[in-house]
């Protein structure tokens, strides 16, 4: 998309309707601070998106574009509008389309074209079309996470980033959905166990039981382990169901005497204790696994030069690889301990479940027969249990050496507990004289089929999880591996094509850079070298102009690949003022050889800017607008054109002949700057190119008169009269020109030497103006207003010609 | 890269595909390893061609949904 016409009434600043016709080619709208250069790209953000980006996000708070937009003064919303005719790629005829603050949602546009407008408003809802003063920066310095969010925004990556992150919950949700079911699986097969006395029961083992406790009982042996067939074929007549097992509680009570006889707890204390002793004394240590990674990455990074790539210190490039490789043996080693934590962790939270399991099947005897006031030590170990259960739970996920042993050591002592065992011992032995072989296989069995059942169904849903969060964690990792592949090769193209603008740009002192864009978690990092000195961040050692030119070209490289054929308009907002004077002319160049099919829309308050866009071929002087007298009741004045000796004549007028000589001097500096290079002089070559006014004036006049000179030379060979007879007017002209301006005379009458104008007064200094301004229009086409500048052919001047061809000298001679 | 590319070239991927190139990605990749069949891999495929890949119910439906069903027919 771009501009044709534009209109923009009521809004900001700006208060009756003020008209542009920039007919889809870069216009420049130049004006001093406050004048309305703003409000006009606030309009076309508006008219685009909806909205004013500028009103919104950090720092403006309060601030609503809907109440804030309009002017002022305006009395009905509907009076506040912004409207343009554009040019769509693919559609003949130009499209009207209109925005009013009264309903700032509602595009105005012909049914017909609203689908094809419709990835232009998606696109500029993300303000992709604006590059601010600002926010250049951005884009190169501040952290990866910063300078990612701004490139996501750019790249639309919202929506990529939001649904890693969805992708991501749902894996962490099945993550601990499976370690729920795990658990309780756990415990399910535990209890099984202790019904048939096994660790690790397998379904054969289970099916043995059952089928001896079903020969107790005289009935056939069953083939498939079901809870549902455990009873099949028994009839409960014959014996009666207890809510609890005796044989069970035999076991029960064997087992848990057999535990606590093994010091287990006490011994896996001790060795925790000896682990974290270690880690305590080296608080570093905690943090082992990270500064492992660290170290691990600065080795990756290890070259011969002996500099640290963690601390950036010179040392002995050997006894920095010693010292790296012994921090990461040092490293390892921690954190390999703190492994072993989780390890023992780990093993003491299955014992004390096991202990925890047997425990509830004696409370559960000791309430059935009453004997809770005999024996009140069960409760309150399981309780200790469980609360040592809690501290271990929390060690295996987060290995803490900050461990209250205290706690723990009495979480584990149990009191009077194996002389409660031994008599809990002897009365389940009476107990179990009363009870009948049958009775108790048929009390086996039905314990057993309430708690298989349980086993079969967490078998079930562990199954289930395993399954399901092995799909989210290939769904998760295939995603973002994905992710960093397809974005790693974009952030490769986008890259290829900054180096390629910037090496443009600053050919002269950076024509071997290079950069490295890529993802990094959730950001992008950016590398760029630093004359063949290595990969530095951007605002590690480049100049801060550097680093605003840097952020131009990535912005121009993004914005090539996001907009290209939706909105072809590139608004530079009072960018221009960032990049340093040598650099203005590449930049200038660059928009407008490399990104012809463009429309740029390019503010600044600099007028010796402004008019350099022009002479370069960025704006014709038809397509600069310049803003002033701007008032509150009536806004901004519009003038179509720009001219760069206004503020030099103001200055006169004020009989401020210092600045105004100043302003001459400077604007002179830059246009001859221009014209030598135009026309291939051969200057001095300096570095910074800052040459002064001498070294510049007379070569470019001479250049011009010899250029001439042959151009008429050409035409008489060719028999060209007409010809002939244009250049000895041009001729005449431009002498007359070239001699008020007694350019000529400087070196040898120092009394008109700019270096003495600041002596001069008003009335002295006003033709000195004049004449300037005279002989700045012998270098430039009167059509177009660009300066001539020389075609070669090899080594051979072949022609002078203007940016739109009005301006054509021939210099071959006929031979 | 970029000096034997055409600018044509540089700006033909736009970013709105972005998010869709990498869905195609994935499922092909899923599609090769032997977590996911083909049909739970046709049924992602559709949730982002509908735009719903958004919606954590479906994918988590998706994602569990199908071990349920053929356990189901297992059983």
């Amino acid at each position: 998309m771009k501009i044709l016409k534009l209109k923009i009434n009521s809004v900001g600043g700006i208060r009756y309707k003020l008209e542009l016709e920039p007919q889809e080619k870069n216009f420049l709208v130049y004006g001093p601070n406050g004048s309305g250069k703003s409000t006009i790209v606030n309009a076309i953000d508006f008219l685009l998106s909806g909205k004013i980006s500028r009103m919104g996000g950090e720092g403006t708070e309060g601030i609503d574009f809907k109440k804030h937009g309009p002017h002022l003064d305006v009395l009905s919303k509907k009076e506040s509008y912004v409207s343009a005719l554009v040019q769509l790629p693919r559609i003949k005829d130009p499209i009207e389309i209109k925005r009013t603050f009264e309903h700032p949602n509602e595009l105005i546009i012909d049914k017909k074209y609203k689908h094809a407008f419709k990835p232009i408003t998606t696109l500029a809802s993300q303000s992709q079309h604006i590059l601010t003063k600002k926010e250049i920066l951005k884009f190169v310095t501040s952290t990866a996470r910063t300078r990612g969010d701004k490139i996501n925004n750019l790249l639309k990556l919202e929506d990529l980033k939001k649904q890693l992150e969805l992708l991501n919950t749902i894996n962490n949700s099945f993550k601990k959905k499976l370690q729920t079911t795990e658990k309780t699986f756990n415990n399910s097969k535990i209890t099984v166990g202790t019904i048939i006395n096994k660790e690790e029961p397998s379904s054969a083992d289970i099916l043995l039981f059952v089928n001896n406790q079903r020969s107790f009982l005289g009935v056939e042996p069953i083939s498939n382990l079901n809870s549902s067939l455990l009873k099949e074929g028994l009839s409960s007549p014959a014996v009666t169901t207890n809510e609890f097992n005796i044989k069970l509680v035999e076991q029960n009570i064997k087992k848990i005497g057999e535990l606590i006889s093994q010091d287990y707890l006490e011994d896996k204390l001790t060795e925790l204790r000896l682990i974290i002793s270690k880690i305590v004394s080296n608080l570093k240590l905690k943090e082992s696994s990270q500064r492992l990674q660290l170290t691990r990455t600065g080795l990756t990074l290890l070259d011969n030069s002996g500099q640290c790539p963690l601390c950036n210190h010179i040392w002995n490039p050997e006894e920095l690889k010693e010292q790296l490789y012994s921090q990461e043996k040092f490293y390892t080693e921690a954190s390999n301990d703190l492994n072993s934590i989780k390890k023992i962790a780990q093993e003491m939270f299955d014992f004390v479940n096991k202990e925890i399991t047997l425990l509830k099947g004696l409370i559960k005897a000791i309430e059935e027969w009453n004997l809770e006031d005999e024996f009140p030590e069960f409760k309150e170990w399981n309780q200790s249990l469980d609360s040592l259960c809690l501290i271990l739970e929390e060690l295996v996920k987060y290995p803490d050496p900050n461990l209250n042993f205290k706690e723990m050591e009495k979480l584990c002592a149990i009191k009077n507990l194996k002389s409660q065992i031994d008599e809990l011992s002897l009365i389940v032995k009476e107990k179990s004289l009363e009870t009948t072989t049958e009775q108790a296989s048929w009390d086996l069995l039905t314990t057993l089929e309430s708690d298989l059942k349980s086993f079969e169904k967490s078998q079930k849903d562990l199954k289930l999880a395993i399954y399901a969060h092995r799909r989210s964690e290939e769904l998760y990792n295939s995603f973002f591996t994905a992710r960093e592949k397809v974005l790693n090769e974009l952030y490769d193209e986008i890259t290829d094509r900054f180096v390629e603008i910037y090496k443009e740009l600053h050919s002269i002192d950076e024509g071997n850079f290079d950069a490295k864009l890529s993802s990094k978690k959730k950001g992008v990092n950016l590398l760029v070298d630093f004359y063949g000195r290595g990969m530095y961040p951007p605002h590690a050692v480049h100049s801060e102009g550097h680093q605003d030119s840097m952020g131009i070209c990535l912005y121009l490289a993004l914005s090539e690949k996001i907009t290209h054929g939706k909105i072809d308009l590139i608004i530079l907002d009072d960018v221009m003022t960032t990049v340093d004077a040598p650099h203005r002319r590449e930049i200038s160049h660059l928009i407008a050889n490399s990104f012809k099919d463009r429309q740029f829309l390019i503010t600044t308050h600099d007028p010796i800017w402004a008019k350099q866009l022009q002479i370069e071929g960025v704006v014709s002087k038809k397509n600069m607008f310049k803003l002033t007298k701007w008032t509150i009741e009536a806004g901004p004045q519009l003038n179509e054109h720009v001219d760069s000796f206004e503020d030099i004549r103001k200055f006169i007028d004020d009989e401020n002949v210092p600045a105004a000589a100043a302003t001459l001097r400077r604007s002179s500096e830059e246009y001859f700057s221009s014209v030598c290079e135009y026309l291939r002089v051969e200057t001095l070559h300096k570095e910074d190119r800052g040459h002064d006014l001498g070294e510049l004036l007379n070569p470019a006049v001479s250049k011009y008169k010899e250029l001439i000179e042959k151009a008429k030379e050409s035409s008489s060979s060719w028999n060209k009269n007409e010809d002939l007879r244009e250049f000895s007017k041009i001729i005449k002209k431009s002498n007359k020109i070239i001699e008020r301006s007694k350019v000529e005379q400087w070196a040898v009458n120092p009394n008109v030497h700019y270096n003495n104008w600041a002596n001069f007064t008003s009335n002295d200094f006003k033709p000195v103006v004049d004449a300037f301004e005279d002989l700045f229009t012998i270098f430039e086409c009167d059509e177009c207003g660009g300066m001539i500048h020389v075609l070669m052919n090899g080594y051979h001047s072949e022609a002078v010609r203007c940016n739109c061809g009005s301006v054509n000298w021939n210099l071959k001679i006929k031979e | 890269m970029v000096e034997n590319k055409s600018k044509k070239e540089y700006v033909k991927k736009v970013p709105s595909s972005i998010l869709e190139e990498i869905f195609q990605e994935t499922f092909s990749e899923l599609e090769q390893g032997d977590t996911f069949d083909k049909p739970t891999v046709s049924k992602l495929r559709e949730l982002s061609q509908s735009g719903s890949f958004k919606d954590k119910n479906k994918l988590i439906s998706i994602l569990k949904g199908d071990l349920c069903e053929n356990t189901q027919t297992q059983n």
